[in-house]
């Protein structure tokens, strides 16, 4: 005869109870995740970002609409100063009552932070008004492009290690290893890549540590010179034809290490103890093919007497940048019958 | 039937419990040569350690280290002379009123004291830890010691001063290659090889760097551990003396180590109207000793949120 393993109820009932429990308790185990704020909000490419809605793929002649830019900050700096340019095909279409093809954005938009993980947004309305198609076409393909231009930054904070006795031979066990840094993304479009770290012997007895860094375009767009004395990012914007002089101009306004003992500043009225070639506060730096590198330079060396250590090192880019998207409409005739 | 052979079972695995149990506390011995050569056998000199919450992983801006460094003899030698110093941190961040201290006198080990001297040597901060840019700074602390130090080895040698005597076959002893035991030291003699001539008796000592760190010319350690030239490290000062023959002719009793090992030669001159006879070669290695230890520590700002220095770029 066969035995059938019959489970007494009380067992069945503490095992349901023992699964229930153990169900709380995975439910209740946190991951730390979704407390902790998103400290690493300095990532990605982007900069200022828009999306363009409204913007039907087919309008009759003669109808008006509305386009909606939705502009997004999603890099990590904010943005003082930002202009957006809606640019028509004039003979087919133009704007409607109070819109204007350049608008300034009103207010300033915040970027990521540990306070603002998603960065502020806006929007700004166009009223769009299409004209007549020629009497020989039954439709006419247009487009709307619209151009952000804004004033960015990109800063970088990374550990660097000084070693004034990089050249000794005596094996000296050392705190750190003076090697050039990778750096990723760092929440904008323009980023330092890599830094190459030396240690150039200064006399016998000191070596000056020289930063050599490799800056990089890694957005969609273009850099464009930010300074007012160039008429500033909103001539630029506006201009129909942009100057090449004006394209891929950059600066760096600061370098600094050791608690800013070493530190070069464009904008300092003292003396900087560092020294860049080429200097900023001569001219801007340019991107060629997108690239560009900066040498800095310690003035002073700094003494043998001291161990190799790590300090922080603190470099912070500024730059205009500008931003296009286009949307295709096409333009239908209204047939009467 | 079933429940005595059960019973029989049981009392035998008692009895070789038992049996087992009577043999390893028989293994034990009486603790004596086990203490003797727990003192005077060891591959450390001064250890240093990092307390376990000194320091601590992570600090918060503006809060003070208060660096406790534990230093033990844990080698031989009574009394050596060096100090300690810390860096790896950027000494504008990190303000230490004092980065070296001076080792105070520690005895070593001893039958009397097994585990030797121990203190503990504080570094205060003058004021709390900066973060001069963002929210962390990951810096290194490293405590670097450089003290003096001195190995003692004995070894048996075979005095033959007439070599005719070991084809007469009339010598007590025959010359040997010995493998020596560490020396509660971090240098050590490891072999002597003893070679018999006809007016000498030679003597090959290799020693080594058994320990973790550096050896550096004594004279040299006022330059430890910033200045040292090449030259000045791996070089240990060795004497040898046998108490019936004198102190050793070891060249400039210099012995320069390279990857951790170095060999010597020293002569003894025998004297041929003495027969054949064993005794104490006793070798003394004098040196200084640099070694490390490090720990990566985290600076935090919690009030860093970014915005700072935006704010410090509206003014650039």
């Amino acid at each position: 005869m066969k035995k059938t393993a019959v489970i007494p109820l009380k067992s069945f009932i503490f095992f349901i109870l023992f699964i229930i429990q153990l169900l709380f308790l995975a439910g209740c185990s946190d991951t730390g995740k979704s407390a902790e704020s998103d400290k690493n909000f300095r990532r990605g490419t982007n900069g200022l970002d828009f999306e363009i809605h409204g913007v039907l793929e087919k309008m009759y002649e003669g109808t008006n609409f509305q386009a909606i830019v939705q502009l997004f900050n999603k890099g990590a700096y904010d943005i003082s100063e930002a202009y957006v340019v809606v640019t028509l095909e004039k003979d087919y279409m133009g704007f409607g009552s109070g819109s204007q093809s350049l608008q300034e954005v009103p207010v300033k938009l915040n970027g990521k932070s540990v306070l603002n993980p998603s960065g502020d947004f806006q929007f700004l309305k166009y009223n769009i008004q299409t004209k007549n198609v020629d009497k020989t076409s039954q439709y006419h393909n247009s487009v709307v492009t619209i151009t952000a231009c804004y004033k960015y930054m990109t800063y970088v904070i990374t550990e660097v290690c000084i070693d004034p006795h990089l050249y000794d031979l005596a094996p000296t066990i050392k705190a750190c290893e003076v090697k050039d840094l990778s750096l990723g993304d760092q929440g904008a479009p323009v980023a330092i890549e890599k830094i190459e770290v030396k240690m150039l012997p200064s006399g016998e007895n000191y070596v000056k540590p020289q930063f050599i860094i490799h800056i990089k375009n890694k957005g969609n767009g273009n850099v464009i010179n930010f300074k007012e004395e160039n008429g500033g990012i909103k001539n630029i914007c506006t201009q129909e034809e942009l100057q090449y002089s004006n394209w891929n101009l950059l600066q760096l306004t600061k370098i600094a290490f050791s608690n800013e003992k070493f530190i070069y500043n464009v904008n300092n009225k003292g003396k900087n103890t560092m020294e860049c070639v080429p200097d900023p506060k001569d001219k801007l730096l340019r991107l060629r093919d997108g690239e560009a590198t900066i040498r800095c330079t310690a003035v002073e060396g700094i003494d043998k007497q001291e161990s190799a250590y790590v300090t922080q090192l603190f470099i912070q880019l500024d730059y205009g940048y500008t931003v296009s998207k286009s949307e295709q409409i096409r333009i239908e005739r209204q047939l009467l019958y | 039937m079933e429940q005595r052979q059960k019973k029989y079972i049981m009392r035998l695995l008692l009895l070789l419990t038992i049996s087992l149990l009577l043999v390893i506390s028989g293994c034990s011995g009486d603790g004596t040569s086990g203490q003797y050569e727990k003192v005077y056998t060891g591959e450390e000199g001064i250890v240093l350690t990092f307390l376990p919450d000194s320091p601590k992983n992570v600090y918060t801006q503006d809060e003070s280290i208060n660096l406790q460094i534990e230093v033990s003899n844990n080698g031989r030698y009574d009394y050596p002379e060096g100090a300690v110093f810390i860096d790896g941190f950027d000494k504008q961040a990190v303000f230490f009123s004092s980065t070296k201290k001076q080792l105070p006198p520690l005895n070593g080990k001893s039958l009397s004291n097994p585990k030797g001297d121990v203190v503990f040597l504080q570094f205060e901060e003058s004021q709390g830890v900066k973060v001069p840019y963002g929210d962390s700074y990951k810096a290194v602390l490293q405590a670097t010691s450089c003290y003096h130090y001195q190995t003692y080895a004995t070894t048996n040698a075979c005095i033959i001063p007439d070599i005719n005597d070991i084809n007469k076959g009339k010598t007590t002893c025959s010359p040997q290659t010995k493998k020596l035991q560490t020396q509660a030291a971090p240098v050590a003699v490891t072999q002597v090889e003893e070679r018999i001539t006809r007016d000498l008796v030679q003597f090959i000592i290799t020693i080594e760097n058994i320990g973790d760190g550096r050896i550096i010319s004594f004279d040299k350690l006022h330059k430890c551990p910033y200045e040292l030239e090449p030259k000045e490290v791996d070089i240990v000062y060795l004497t040898a003396q046998i108490d019936t023959l004198g102190e050793a002719d070891c060249g400039e009793n210099i012995v320069q180590l390279f990857n951790k090992k170095g060999v010597i030669i020293c002569k003894f001159i025998t004297r041929p109207e003495i027969s054949s006879y064993e005794t104490l070669l006793q070798i003394t290695l004098d040196y200084g000793y640099s070694s490390v230890i490090k720990k990566d520590i985290q600076f935090i700002n919690p009030a860093f949120t970014g915005e700072e220095i935006d704010e410090q770029a509206k003014t650039i």
